[in-house]
């Protein structure tokens, strides 16, 4: 039976002899007890013996792959941390590992403070986990989502598969998916849970401002920074920065995120010296974020930096009965808190939700539903209770774009520039399926500036 | 008189200095003559080697000259083991030859950095 110091032992399996010594080496002289293997079949038994908490697994060795032996491993013990060690080159094995459930993945060539710095990120993630692990496959569904389709099932699985690494999630799917929602649910369920969770939309910030978002200023390093300013990824530190519409950073700024995920540290602007954070970074796209790659839009080797374990959600149209399901978990909590009450759907309302398009998926169905809650007694959700623009988009054959109703110089006449600007713009708006992005492609501003208008236009509304 | 040699040494000293720096002189003296050993024995499978065996050996020595500073090995071993695999005996020979004369500058430079290194 292994002991508790067996288990603070940390088990490095490394077929060359150098390599075993000198990684040896550097984790002795930081005060560490290591057993070294060379074989994957010492290094099992090693595991067995010592039931070592965080094991270095080279990725190719002489008996079998280190993608078996981690398998293996987890399989007996899946609290274990396995940091992989590749050699330049084999990147997309690595990426291979991290799905598999490596916590990390050091390139060779790394130095000792590297490897140190994986060895504590190990050892907090093992000091945040729960000691007994929880039997989550038992709980198919993850909450907050709701929905029990096949696609949301294995977004689930994958969220939970994550859990136990560092790796970087990349969401993708389209607007109103639940994207921020899927970031949180990836933390919540990490060893991170504890430590803070920072969002940042890259497509809100205006480009000259984000630099400073992500990285923090010190006062006086530009007009107007009249007090220093703590970033996002140091306010993340110890926990997860979630980076949504990631494809709207700025060129220049992919580039110093590229240097912050490779070095861990950031400088904020004006600073000289850079300081380390620990951070794990998940991103969300609502475009296809190859596409942007294709196009010159984002950098390939960040895209292959971020793009480790991507995660899509479906849009509400390929979830079947999760549309039935939501409506009906909503419509319930949302008279509650309106003061009303309702306690189901039509079914001529179960028909036609099941075949809207959704364009603009979840976040589209919880308005209606919020719509109708609030103008309407219940207790039964009926067709003549849902706004009519609702019924428009019945999956009769679609329009092509040309042939859409736009506005017309009637709507504009007799209004003022700025009312004007607001029609044009919701009006684009509403034919992306409540897209900021896709909306400020085609009006050819940037999205910035369509979220600053759209949270005037809230203000001025709530003050009416 | 010939040019004088430009040629840029195998070996990152600063690197490999760092290295036997993490130790005593036991450690030093043991990792010199590992390295030693590991850079024969993969000299040894270049010559004798299958393609197989070619491949996996220039793929060790990829990540082991990496970490030693011994950068043009490293790139040459890397380029061997993106090929290695696919070629014919003759081929594989001749794409190996130039590995193999690197492995033996650098286990020259590796002698002469064993033997300056400042003792702790």
């Amino acid at each position: 039976m292994s002991s508790k110091q067996d288990s603070e032992t940390i088990l490095l399996v490394e077929d060359t002899p150098s390599l075993q010594m000198i990684y040896r080496a550097a984790l002795m002289r930081a005060g560490y007890a290591v057993e070294c293997c060379g074989t994957a079949a010492e290094g099992m038994a090693a595991f067995h013996r010592l039931n070592s908490q965080i094991v270095l697994l080279d990725l190719m060795l002489p008996d079998r792959t280190g993608l078996e032996v981690m398998e293996d491993i987890l399989r007996e013990a899946p609290q274990t941390c396995v940091i992989v060690i590749t050699a330049n080159g084999s990147i997309n094995k690595a990426v291979e590992m991290m799905r598999a459930g490596a916590h990390e993945f050091l390139v060779k060539p790394f130095d000792d403070q590297r490897l140190l710095a994986a060895i504590e990120n190990a050892r907090k993630a093992l000091r945040h986990r729960p000691q007994a692990p929880r039997d989550v496959s038992a709980v198919p569904v993850l909450a907050p989502f709701i929905g029990h389709s096949p696609a949301m099932l294995d977004v689930y699985d994958k969220i939970r598969s994550v859990a136990r690494s560092m790796a970087t999630v990349f969401i993708t799917g389209e607007s109103g998916t639940g994207k921020e929602l899927c970031a949180e649910a990836v933390h919540q369920t990490s060893a991170r849970a504890s430590g803070p969770f920072v969002a940042l939309n890259c497509g809100a910030i205006p480009v000259d401002l984000l630099e400073s978002e992500v990285f923090g200023h010190l006062r006086g390093s530009f007009t107007g920074a009249i007090n220093d300013k703590i970033g996002a990824a140091a306010a993340a530190d110890g926990g997860t920065l979630f980076l949504d519409e990631i494809c709207e950073m700025d060129l220049n700024l992919q580039t110093k995120l590229l240097r912050f995920l490779q070095t861990s540290t950031i400088t904020p602007v004006g600073a000289t010296k850079p300081r380390k954070v620990n951070v794990r970074i998940i991103c969300a796209t609502n475009r296809n974020p190859l596409e942007e790659v294709r196009r010159g839009r984002f950098r390939e080797d960040l895209y292959y930096r971020l793009h480790v374990v991507p995660v899509h959600l479906p849009p509400l149209r390929e979830r079947g009965e999760d549309v039935i399901e939501i409506s009906e978990r909503l419509i319930v909590q949302m008279a509650r808190e309106e003061g009303h009450v309702f306690t189901s759907l039509a079914p001529r309302v179960k028909e036609l939700f099941r075949s809207l398009p959704w364009p603009g998926n979840v976040r589209q169905l919880i308005n209606v539903l919020r719509n109708v809650v609030v103008l309407n007694e219940g207790p039964q959700v009926t067709v003549e209770m849902l706004p009519p623009d609702l019924l428009a988009d019945r999956p009769a054959p679609a329009p092509a774009a040309e042939e859409r109703p736009h506005v017309t110089m009637q709507d504009l006449s007799g209004r003022t520039l700025a009312q004007i600007e607001r029609i044009v713009i919701e009006d684009a708006l509403a034919r992306h399926g409540d897209s900021v992005p896709k909306a400020a492609r085609e009006l050819d501003v940037s999205a910035s500036t369509l979220y600053r208008k759209r949270e005037a236009w809230e203000k001025a509304d709530r003050k009416k | 008189m010939g040019s004088p040699d430009t040629t840029p040494p195998a070996f990152d000293r600063a690197v490999l200095e760092a290295l036997f720096a993490m130790g005593d002189e036991t450690l030093r003296a043991a990792l010199g003559a590992q390295l030693e050993a590991d850079f024969a024995r993969l000299r040894a499978v270049l010559d004798h080697g299958t393609p197989h065996e070619v491949g996996r050996a220039a793929h060790e020595l990829k990540g082991l000259a990496a970490t030693v500073g011994a950068g043009r090995l490293a790139e040459m071993a890397r380029s061997v083991d993106a090929v290695a695999q696919g070629l014919s005996p003759v081929a594989l020979a001749a794409v190996t030859a130039p590995l193999k004369a690197e492995i033996s500058a650098v286990l020259v430079s590796l002698a002469e950095v064993v033997a300056d290194t400042p003792r702790p």
